[in-house]
């Protein structure tokens, strides 16, 4: 679920990091650039783990900060293509059910088997032997990953949407997840914790 | 920004927590003497995954068990990831084993089954009426959040 990535940036450290130890000043910057962040192909950055290399630091003509050449491992969020996970439901919505981490989404065709939408509860119930299993709210779920989608959500390549034309420059972007990962609950031992006694 | 290696190694829940702890209280040691202000998107991630880990099996283990365990699995040919994901989820019941551990009945007996449920539950010992109980309030401003 999670796993390092070794990766190389220059950091720029401005003279109000002087004071700070190199080390600590350089964990600072690399955990504003990256914690929360999702790389490209990658994953989602959770935090620093540990410097492996940094250079002497290097003062440009005409400007107050330093540079370090950093080799540094970052903690990183990316489960692998059938890994098991558990969460909490989110929502639910007539196409599936939502996941804990925003982004985590099952679409109806990968619930267990005779699953259906109570509209009147807007929750999915499971249909087994005549007994009515309710996927509530905020229930512990457990579910495996079927497949993760990358998105470039640079501005460059955003779609525009028709017709709309505001200042605000979000509004003008499809909401679109840069890192989503679609999952499945079907099978033995899968689903609502409560289901299988655990 | 160049990536040297993307898989440079896996790491389990309990090595995460550990490691986010760790940074806290360093930190929070910094702070006494008001040198370092804490990055907001840092503090977010680092809160969420706190929330998460805290209610998963690995808030209570330590690196002697996961040692112990490690070495208690050895005599079964398991991949590392499953490994992984049995010291992540720490499983209970058979349905749950045979969840994480892939084509058990090719590679397995039933009774070693139940003999790697000991192990599991033997190596990492845990108060399952505590966890039980646990609630988070938390949780349900963000679930209003994004129903609207």
């Amino acid at each position: 679920m999670f796993n390092l990535a070794e990766i190389k940036d220059t950091i720029k450290i401005e003279p109000s990091g002087f004071r700070k130890k190199k080390s600590q000043a350089i964990t600072d910057e690399i955990n504003r650039k990256y914690a929360n962040k999702v790389l490209q192909d990658i994953g989602l950055c959770i935090a620093m783990h540990d410097i492996l290399y940094a250079s002497e630091g290097f003062i440009h003509h005409g400007d107050g900060c330093s540079y370090v050449t950093v080799h540094f491992r970052m903690v990183i969020f990316r489960p692998f293509v059938g890994e098991i996970l558990t969460g909490k439901i989110r929502s639910c919505n007539p196409d599936g059910v939502r996941g804990f981490f925003d982004d985590i989404f099952i679409p109806y065709s990968y619930l267990q088997e005779n699953s259906e939408f109570n509209a009147q509860e807007q929750v999915w119930v499971w249909m087994y032997d005549e007994n009515e299993m309710f996927m509530d709210l905020d229930e512990d779920i457990r579910f495996r990953v079927e497949s993760e989608m990358f998105f470039d959500t640079s501005p460059s390549v955003r779609p525009k949407k028709e017709g709309v034309d505001t200042p605000d420059l979000s509004a003008n972007s499809a909401k679109q997840a840069p890192y989503s990962l679609t999952c499945s609950i079907h099978g033995d031992g899968l689903g609502l914790f409560s289901w299988w006694g655990t | 920004m160049e990536i040297l290696k993307v898989d440079a190694a896996m790491l389990s829940n309990y090595e995460v927590m550990a490691l986010l702890n760790d940074q806290k209280a360093q930190r929070q040691a910094n702070e006494v003497a008001g040198t370092r202000e804490v990055a907001e998107n840092l503090r977010t991630v680092e809160f969420e995954v706190q929330k998460y880990l805290s209610t998963s099996p690995c808030a209570t283990q330590s690196p002697e068990q996961i040692a112990a365990l490690k070495t208690a699995f050895s005599k079964y040919e398991l991949m590392k990831v499953e490994l992984l994901q049995i010291l992540n989820l720490r499983p209970k019941s058979p349905v749950e084993l045979l969840l994480v551990i892939e084509e058990f009945e090719e590679r397995f007996t039933m009774e070693s089954c139940d003999d790697m449920l000991r192990i599991i539950a033997e190596c990492l010992p845990r108060d399952d009426d505590e966890e039980m109980g646990e609630g988070d309030g938390g949780e349900e401003q963000q679930v209003d959040e994004d129903a609207a």
